[in-house]
């Protein structure tokens, strides 16, 4: 016979246990007024060492990217985690011990919700490490070589060594005597326009092309001088040849999420629209040589490039793939897929956040936070539709789109108003649970019982919301229901 | 609906370098719009045409780009074209088998088309002259927005456009373009005919198109013959051409409709008193025709306001209601069930305050006003719901702010129905258009008005009235709040969906919105 007293402990530890689900990283910057003072004093001084020919320009230019980090400080782009920070700062502590190089570099970094699978340098210190990018790193050594060559793009001052380059481009003799030829002929202004755009097009992605091979060959030297395996950089660069993958293959099967006893799934959801043409028709001169505007050189040429550095270095005994802490990567980095579907939800874009949520789900179905993700996404995404404003946030399909992703698109465009608030209504129904393990969900169940008049219901779920949250963050929205 | 914008130059979001800054590389992103429309077949949607001026090649020569977006508004092709300056863009439809463009040469007086295949490759070039009556009803018709090109789509068979003529007195000749093995033909109007003679549309499929002819003594006569015109699709021989004779009425063609699969034709409109003037009296009521291919009359209906209607709406005997005045019809149509739907929209005229005010100064400082002392009051949409065998069910009042058409010195003269015809003509009316899906289970009225707030800024809305398998429901879009800032065009678009072209000028950009309307 169990005691009362363990009976106690058990019950309690399953309401707790029950309740926990994932918290979403804070949208935070710790330190603003001091990064931004950082960015100005660089900006000041990189100005000055500007030529003074174009001081002007630098000025202005720097102020845009002042503006930049600052808009987006203050729209919330960026995750706060106190240990996660440490953890990444631990990394570029690491990174600059072993090469005194980059010891009087003034650097910061921030992790963006942004949740495509990159990273940048703007250019004066500020580097962005985006959610997308995080959630796809496999080891600790991956994203020091991200940081390797990110801080090899600041060191080069590739951003400051652009500009230039774009200046004197617009400025040169040649350029002028082409616009002047431009502004006065009579005919084909536009045609010479864009040859002349086309030309400037071509030699800056080719620069730019060029600086990413710099910043590979330079990352992997300052990464030769830490404790992590080289081949960490190979593998960086073979996941993002592949980044565009699923990072789950399951597909996802809408019956299964959207059939419900008391309200079935209509097979007209999933009527593809036919277009005229049948999609787009390949245009038969294409503009660009989709090769000469590439930023970025093909990542099979990068790591086969990085392959030749490597071999010489010899034997890498001693390195490893975790220098600072594989049990925090393991645990925290894992979480990033529930900050990769928040990503989608910060940026409004319901359509993409639908689909990988319902991606994420059919490998974890009971997840209360995926789960509670969809509610709130097709809560939303109910309320736009409601408004007619709900182009901004869902993609129209496209034959441009891969075919899962459209499929989620064309559900969203035949699915009705009344529909959708049936089955965001029923899928609740049939997870009774959920209204105590998500918050969100609860909420949502409240929203679509209210929009399907189904006012008793309503009231009840009301009760339940109050007494399962009562400090909850939907209090004023469930009492203006 | 064709969106009329001359020298609009558009800033295009070309994928261009962070720094790329100068005013050569703006030009490279400005382009002028000449024109826009929604590419049609039947009530369909099925994408978009964008008419660009890019370049002067030489002189006199332009280069146009022709883009051509899905219903998605996607970009699925773009063509280069090369014309003066002059050229524009004037319609495009779809017919299943590939898409026919409209095109009007101003300078050259020259109307042409060009038909492209599903892979995008041009197949077909066609033109003639255009004659003094059709450049008129041309310009008339790209300074207002709406305006019928003329130009129409037959599924999977071909095109067929309308045009104005001159012979002893205005006529029509309508010309076929076959996508398939049909060949192209021409029929023209009595060319010794003395009376101003006009046709329009009614039906068409792959054996026969229905056209309805108005033949008047002179063009503002309000007198008028009717006739029912049949061509056989693949000759363009006439079937049939006969005075739709009923015994007790006169009677005034709305619309067509295929009845059955031997071929016979539903034709629908408003019926008069024997002697009444179709264009100007007061209607007796709705009337449904069934006729076959040789014209011959199979079954006729008639539905009287005095009775029928009487049971579901307050109107007299000759469809007035008292608030609301008379109804307009705009369109007869048919759904998936086999229901029938008459939409019409109120229509009174009254006088005007703002008329009488205009003449009254204009009196006092000697000068004469172009106003009448008359406006017509548009009120509420109405749609009548019939049975399979045309029994009146049920009439759906869709309730909206009235507007007010100011009508032209000389309206105090004309009668009500004479001047609802003027107001159409004038796109007066509030009604914009109607959708149907492929499967034809749901349908949708859209219409604009604006709807007076009490201090506050008045609302420019967009109601849609649709039928989802019978199934009345009522959706309305403050389209300023959908559109954000700027100037904004409202388009037809897929079924359950409506356009919003938005204009910057600030900015000198175009953001086209396709927005879900909510049944």
């Amino acid at each position: 016979m169990i005691s009362r007293v363990l009976l106690l402990i058990l019950l309690t530890g399953y309401s707790t246990w029950a309740q926990k689900v994932y918290e979403p990283l804070p949208l935070k910057v710790e330190n603003k007024e001091g990064h931004l003072q950082e960015i100005s004093d660089y900006e000041s001084l990189m100005t000055d060492k500007a030529p003074r020919e174009y001081r002007r320009e630098f000025k202005k230019f720097y102020e845009g990217q002042y503006g930049f980090m600052q808009g987006l400080m203050d729209i919330g782009y960026f995750v706060h985690d106190d240990s996660l920070y440490q953890y990444i700062d631990g990394i570029f502590d690491h990174i600059k011990a072993g090469n005194p190089l980059l010891s009087n570099l003034k650097t910061r970094f921030f992790i963006t919700v942004d949740p495509s699978p990159n990273a940048s340098s703007i250019g004066e210190g500020s580097f962005l490490i985006n959610i997308g990018l995080l959630r796809r790193m496999e080891n600790e050594g991956q994203l020091a070589f991200v940081l390797c060559h990110e801080l090899a793009h600041f060191y080069l001052n590739h951003t400051e060594k652009g500009f230039i380059k774009h200046l004197n481009l617009i400025n040169s003799e040649e350029f002028k005597e082409k616009e002047k030829e431009i502004k006065k002929s009579k005919y084909g202004r536009l045609s010479k326009s864009m040859n002349l755009y086309k030309g400037y097009t071509y030699d800056t992605r080719k620069h730019s092309r060029d600086n990413e091979s710099q910043a590979d060959s330079l990352g992997l030297v300052f990464m030769k001088n830490t404790d992590y395996q080289l081949s960490a950089s190979i593998s960086t660069l073979m996941l993002l040849d592949t980044i565009d993958h699923y990072k789950y293959q399951k597909e996802i099967d809408l019956k299964r999420w959207f059939d419900f006893e008391q309200y079935s799934f209509k097979s007209r959801w999933l009527t593809v629209e036919q277009t005229m043409f049948g999609g787009r028709v390949e245009n038969e001169d294409n503009f660009f040589d989709t090769d000469s505007i590439k930023t970025h050189p093909d990542c099979e040429v990068r790591w086969n490039t990085l392959n030749g550095y490597i071999r010489p270095f010899g034997p890498t005994t001693g390195r490893r793939l975790f220098v600072r802490d594989s049990a925090y990567f393991h645990q925290k980095f894992r979480k990033f897929d529930y900050e990769f579907i928040q990503g989608w939800i910060h940026l409004e874009e319901y359509g993409r956040g639908m689909f990988f949520t319902l991606k994420q789900l059919e490998n974890n179905p009971d997840d209360p936070f995926l789960l509670g993700a969809l509610m709130e996404i097709m809560r939303r995404i109910h309320k736009l539709q409601k408004d007619h404003i709900l182009s901004d946030h869902v993609q129209k399909p496209s034959s441009d789109h891969e075919k899962e992703y459209r499929q989620i698109l064309e559900f969203l465009e035949n699915i009705r108003l009344s529909e959708l608030a049936k089955l965001g209504y029923y899928f609740m129904e049939k997870r009774p649970d959920l209204a105590t393990r998500s918050e969100t969900a609860l909420y949502s169940h409240i929203y679509f019982s209210n929009e399907l008049q189904m006012h008793s219901r309503r009231d009840e779920l009301k009760k339940l919301y109050r007494k399962t949250y009562p400090k909850g963050k939907y209090k004023k929205n469930i009492n203006q229901l | 609906m064709k969106f009329r914008l001359t020298a609009l130059v558009v800033l295009i979001g070309l994928n261009a370098s962070l720094f790329a800054q100068s005013t050569t590389f703006d030009n490279v992103r400005k382009f002028t719009l000449r024109n826009m429309g929604a590419i049609t077949e039947e009530s369909t949607v099925q994408g978009y045409y964008m008419f660009y001026q890019m370049d002067k090649i030489k002189r006199k020569t332009y280069s146009y780009n022709m883009v051509i977006l899905d219903q998605n508004l996607n970009q699925i092709a773009t063509k280069s074209i090369v014309g003066n300056k002059y050229l524009s863009l004037l319609d495009g439809v779809y017919n299943k088998q590939s898409l026919f463009l409209k095109f009007y040469d101003a300078k050259e007086k020259k109307v042409s088309f060009q038909e492209y295949d599903l892979n995008a490759k041009m197949i077909n070039k066609y033109s003639r002259e255009a004659e003094k009556a059709e450049r008129n009803v041309i310009a008339q018709g790209q300074a207002q927005e709406g305006a019928n090109s003329g130009l129409y789509a037959i599924n999977d068979v071909g095109f067929i456009d309308y045009h104005m003529v001159k012979n002893k007195d205005y006529g029509f000749k309508i010309q076929f373009f076959p996508s398939n093995d049909y060949k192209t033909w021409s029929y023209t109007s009595d060319v010794n005919s003395k009376m101003v003679t006009s046709a329009s549309l009614i039906y068409a499929d792959e054996n026969v198109v229905v056209n309805s002819i108005v033949k008047k003594k002179r063009l503002m006569s309000k007198k008028a013959e009717l006739e029912v015109l049949a061509l056989d699709t693949r000759t363009g021989k006439v079937l049939f051409q006969k005075k739709l004779i009923s015994k007790k009425y006169e009677l005034l063609v709305m619309n067509g409709l295929e009845s059955d699969e031997e071929g016979n034709i539903y034709l629908f409109g408003t019926y008069y008193k024997k002697g009444d003037k179709e264009f100007s009296s007061a209607s007796k009521g709705i009337f449904s025709m069934k006729i076959d291919q040789a014209g011959q009359v199979l079954e006729e209906k008639y539905m009287d306001w005095a009775k029928a209607v009487a049971k579901h709406l307050p109107v007299n005997q000759k469809g007035k209601m008292k608030e609301g005045g008379y109804t307009y019809f705009h369109d007869f149509v048919r759904n998936a069930d086999g229901n029938f739907y008459a939409i019409g929209e109120q229509y009174k005229k009254r006088a005007s305050a703002a008329g009488i005010t205009a003449n009254v100064l204009s009196g006092l400082s000697g000068s004469t006003s172009g106003a009448s002392n008359s406006e017509m009051k548009i009120s509420n949409l109405l749609i009548f719901e019939f049975d399979p065998s045309f029994e009146l069910l049920n009439v759906n009042m869709v309730e909206k702010d009235y507007s007010s058409v100011l009508l032209p010195a000389g309206a105090l003269y004309q009668t009500p129905h004479y001047l609802a015809h003027m107001v159409n003509a004038m796109g007066g009316f509030d009604y914009r258009y109607l959708q149907f899906n492929e499967d034809k289970s749901i349908f949708t009225v859209a219409y604009t008005y604006r709807e007076d707030v009490k201090k506050g800024k008045d609302k420019y809305i967009l109601g849609n009235a649709s039928y989802v398998d019978s199934e009345f429901s009522l959706d309305k879009v403050d389209l300023g709040k959908t559109a954000g800032s700027g100037i904004y065009r409202l388009f037809p678009a897929k079924i359950g969906n409506f356009m919003m072209l938005n204009y910057n000028s600030k900015k000198k950009t175009i953001e086209m919105k396709l927005e879900k309307v909510n049944f």
